[in-house]
């Protein structure tokens, strides 16, 4: 191929060629910058909207199957309602998964079913057809799809209150308190803890919520559905540290943190030391001394302390043999530290601490909890045993990893919820996380019952032992998720059991792309079984709730990849002009080379890689400068956030870090596009070039 | 006329077969005024002839060559060489097997050597060019005959004047075509440069059999030629 060896050649920059190399660098350049902005810009969205399906399709499932209007009307549904055998009432689809027969009805005992119901819709034997049965079965034998799994879900709607109870104290043995309620009418659903999608949405505790949980540990469960301030109580010493042990066979705490308050420090444990500190005056009397952590804290801790008003001044404070305390104020005599002045630490100190666990056996409060701790403070060994007074959890971490835990934990296999026998675990979406819910908060559902005489509210307890992200969804702010059997019993009693959509079956399956091959298949096989009508296949991008985000998603990837187009022609038609340059530079070589025997078609050829080759070139290191970008874009996005000032992405929506994935498609489509664009701006300068009279060219030399 | 230039009584070679036919050659350019160079011209070449065409500048002697070397189309007249009538479609291939060019301004590839350029027609011809193929050994030979085998592989551009025309010459032998044409080839040299050129460019054709056409100004060139035309009035007179 003596064309490329010409191209090659002719793309060499040169500087007798400075304009054409100059040109044809830009040209690469500008493509690249092309390439590079399209690849990670769609590589990003299609990573981020991979996330948002991801959750919407945590939330439910790829594929749900609701019954239809005909299935509530259907003798299968209905004759439940007739016969002694279901208790004459009507049964979910869980419950019809799990009955021992399909027809309950027993013509000697039961009433005659009323005329105006369909005729029963009996299967090739002549029974009835088990809609339920076999809707489950056909669903999940369908051949070639991983991982698939389907499960009843149930879906309803109530009124949750949670009770937040937050610095909780104990004074002359009385429990003091602030208490605030959140509530919010809620939708209520089932969900399959054995979802690895579904774990993925799930957000890990902080210590925040470990905090909470360990105080509501010696709050009594019961009188959870009442609201009065009286009705919260102490739990006794001896369920308190039955407590305590379940919560620290789950729970390790491996730090403390110093209150906001200042903490008292333990003056034995840091004798015969000279520390560095600041002495706090009220009417020239030192009423507090307060220890920073280490001695380059002091600047900033005396700043802070002016800020809020205090008269602040370095000191020396000495603790002798006997832990008793003597100061001085820069120049002056060390004189003892009166009775009444307390000696703090500084706020925020983290330290690494272990639970001495003998010390659960005897207390009575969480505050009388024993710890090990061990940090250095000013350059001091810290070490000795402290009680958990008034220190918080610094950091902690779940061990154990049980089903019997306090927390909602993920494994391989998807979520294990707690097993709590005094209220019903629930997962909130994580905006009640801004609204000050935390783990271990409890409350109750109401719902409201009928009864023959009247409409009574019942109160479900509950416990919040988990958050999750909803994604982007309408109503995920509402969308709590607990266990089957709640929704079941909420749903059952409030009359809420043949509201459509709120009863189905989902369908799960390891790889989003086979949802339209999934309801393909589901819906012939449906007909096959004879079923069809009772069933409404849909996939997630037809719910309702989401078919509106799923289709703007769609139609902003037909927008940028329009634009992406737009954009890769304009910078590919800066190859045209490089190239009809580099035709007039060169028309002596072409009509050497014509000369020698090269047909036109040669000559254009020669141009025509020269463009693909200037495509491709600015393609690959874009595409290069994109993989690099994606890499780091993470600490990009917090560069340019800090030098900004502010939140680049909002992380509501955008999530805290964004989504570093080369999109295949992104790169197909640009590489694609732009090998396509360059042959064709090639196509011009070379068909002028081929064109060119051999002739007419030597002549003119 | 064309019976006289067809079969030369001067000289036996009419044993040797016919090589180039041109029959009724015309050409006419409109410049804006019409100017026709070629009228119904007539020239038949025997292999391994050798043919001066001189004739006063602007006789049209460069677009005879062209026509001649298929560059150029004719508005009317035929061209047949080795017996194949040119035409659009076989233009290309008869000009890398067939024929040879050499300009006065050489016409070198820039940015290559001396043996890539001899090589480049082979390369067209899409031949194995591979350094123990027959072609590269060929290039090798060939600069060799025209006395630059130390200058294999340098860059065109440190050559002479004289050292380019001897590259430009070994190129047009590299397909071993059966005609060179070549158009005022010492028209850019010494004279001194000149002479060794025009030797060579005799001696070489001569031995390897090759037809030699060659549009020249320079006497002692055309003097060394078998046959000398000039060209008037857009015909060409056998001297």
């Amino acid at each position: 191929m003596f064309e490329l060896s010409v191209a090659y050649k002719y793309l060499i920059p040169r500087w007798r060629q400075l304009s054409v190399s100059i040109i044809s660098l830009v040209s690469t350049l500008v493509i690249a910058l092309v390439v590079w902005l399209i690849v990670v810009f769609f590589s990003v969205k299609d990573g981020l909207e991979n996330g948002w399906i991801e959750k919407i399709t945590a939330l439910t499932a790829p594929v749900r199957i609701t019954p239809t209007e005909k299935y509530y009307h259907s003798h299968y549904y209905l004759v439940d309602t007739i016969s002694a055998n279901s208790g004459y009432t009507a049964k979910t689809i869980g419950e019809k998964l799990l009955a021992h027969q399909t027809d309950p009805y027993d013509p000697l005992s039961d009433e005659e079913p009323p005329k105006e119901w369909h005729h029963p819709d009996l299967n090739r034997q002549n029974q009835l057809k088990d809609l339920v049965k076999t809707a489950f079965f056909t669903a999940t034998s369908l051949p070639g799809i991983q991982g698939l799994k389907a499960s009843d879900f149930e879906t309803t709607t109530a009124n949750m209150r949670l009770r937040l109870l937050r610095d909780i104290k104990e004074n002359n043995k009385q429990l003091q308190q602030s208490q605030q309620f959140l509530e919010q009418a809620s939708f209520l659903g089932s969900f399959d803890a054995s979802t690895p999608s579904m774990a993925r949405a799930l957000i890990k505790p902080t210590a925040a919520d470990f905090n909470n949980l360990l105080q509501m540990q010696s709050i009594s469960p019961h009188n959870i559905k009442e609201e009065s301030p009286a009705a919260i109580h102490k739990i006794a010493p001896n369920l308190l540290q039955d407590n305590l042990r379940h919560f620290f066979t789950t729970i390790e705490i491996t730090s403390l943190k110093t209150p906001s308050q200042n903490w008292r420090l333990p003056l034995k444990l840091l004798v015969n030391t000279e520390l560095t500190a600041v002495a706090l005056f009220h009417s020239n009397k030192i009423v507090k001394i307060i220890v920073p952590s280490s001695v380059d804290l002091l600047p900033q801790l005396i700043q802070d302390l002016q800020k809020e008003g205090w008269t602040a001044q370095p000191a020396i404070l000495k603790i002798n043999e006997t832990a008793q305390a003597e100061f001085k104020i820069q120049s002056q005599e060390f004189e003892p530290v009166p009775s009444w002045t307390a000696i703090n630490l500084q706020a925020g100190v983290a330290l690494p601490a272990q639970l001495i666990e003998k010390s659960i056996n005897n207390i009575n409060s969480i505050h009388q909890l024993q710890f090990a701790i061990s940090t250095i403070i000013q350059g001091h060994s810290f070490k000795g045993y402290t009680p958990l007074g008034q220190l918080e959890i610094g950091e902690a971490k779940i061990i154990n990893e049980r089903a019997n835990s306090l927390i909602a934990i993920t494994n391989l296999q998807g979520i294990v919820m707690p097993l709590n026998s005094s209220a019903d675990p629930v997962l909130l979406p994580k905006s009640f996380r801004d609204s000050g819910a935390l783990i271990g908060d409890q409350g109750y559902l109401s719902y409201f019952s009928p009864t023959p005489s009247s409409i009574q509210e019942q109160r479900i307890p509950i416990v919040v032992s988990g958050f999750y992200d909803p994604g982007i969804i309408p109503i995920g702010g509402k969308y709590i998720l607990t266990g089957h059997s709640l929704t079941a019993l909420i749903r059952a009693s409030s009359g809420q059991a043949s509201s459509h959509f709120s009863n189905g079956i989902n369908l799960r399956f390891d790889n989003l792309a086979d949802t339209a091959k999934v309801k393909r298949e589901l819906q012939a096989a449906f007909k096959n079984e004879g079923i069809d009508s009772y069933w409404q296949i849909e996939t997630y991008q037809e719910y309702e709730f989401s078919k509106d985000i799923i289709q703007q998603l769609q139609s902003e990837k037909n927008l940028f990849s329009l634009i992406s187009l737009v954009i890769i022609v304009v910078a590919c038609s800066n190859i045209i002009s490089m190239l009809i340059i580099l035709v007039n530079d060169k028309k002596l070589e072409i009509g050497i080379l014509r000369s020698m025997g090269a047909t036109s078609a040669n000559i254009a050829a020669i141009f025509g890689i020269c463009g693909v080759v200037m495509g491709t070139i600015g393609s690959l290191v874009g595409i290069l400068a994109a993989i690099l970008t994606l890499r780091y874009v993470n600490e990009l996005v917090a560069l340019m956030s800090h030098l900004q000032g502010h939140d680049l992405f909002n992380p509501v929506f955008y999530g805290t870090t964004l989504p570093t994935e080369l999109s295949l498609e992104a790169l197909m489509f640009v590489i694609m596009t732009t090998v396509a664009i360059s042959l064709l701006a090639g196509i011009v300068p070379a068909f002028k070039a081929s064109m060119m009279r051999p002739s007419a060219i030597l002549r003119a030399e | 006329m064309s019976d006289d230039q067809g079969t030369c009584p001067k000289d036996n070679s009419n044993q040797q077969p016919v090589i180039l036919q041109a029959k009724k050659l015309n050409k006419t350019f409109y410049n804006p005024a019409k100017v026709q160079l070629l009228k119904e011209l007539d020239l038949t070449v025997r292999r391994g002839d050798s043919i001066a065409i001189m004739g006063r500048s602007g006789e049209g002697k460069s677009t005879l060559l062209q026509i001649l070397g298929t560059l150029e189309t004719p508005c009317t007249g035929s061209l047949e060489i080795d017996n194949v009538s040119v035409s659009r479609f076989n233009k290309s291939r008869i000009r890398n097997q067939k024929l040879g060019f050499i300009f006065q301004s050489f016409h070198l590839l820039e940015d290559c050597t001396a043996h890539e350029n001899v090589l480049f027609p082979a390369r067209i011809a899409r031949a194995n060019i591979s350094p123990n193929g027959n072609a590269y050994q060929r290039a090798c030979n060939l600069l060799r005959h025209v006395g630059l085998e130390d200058r294999l592989h340098f860059n065109t551009k440190l050559l002479s004047g004289g050292e380019k025309q001897r590259v430009a010459i070994a190129r047009a032998l590299c397909n071993d075509p059966d005609i060179i044409l070549a158009d005022e080839p010492s028209g850019n040299l010494d004279k001194q440069t000149s002479h060794m050129i025009h030797e060579l460019l005799l001696d070489l054709s001569h031995s390897q059999g090759k037809t030699l056409i060659i549009v020249t100004h320079d006497p002692d060139l055309a003097q060394m030629c078998k046959l000398r035309y000039t060209l008037k009035n857009g015909q060409l007179i056998l001297e």
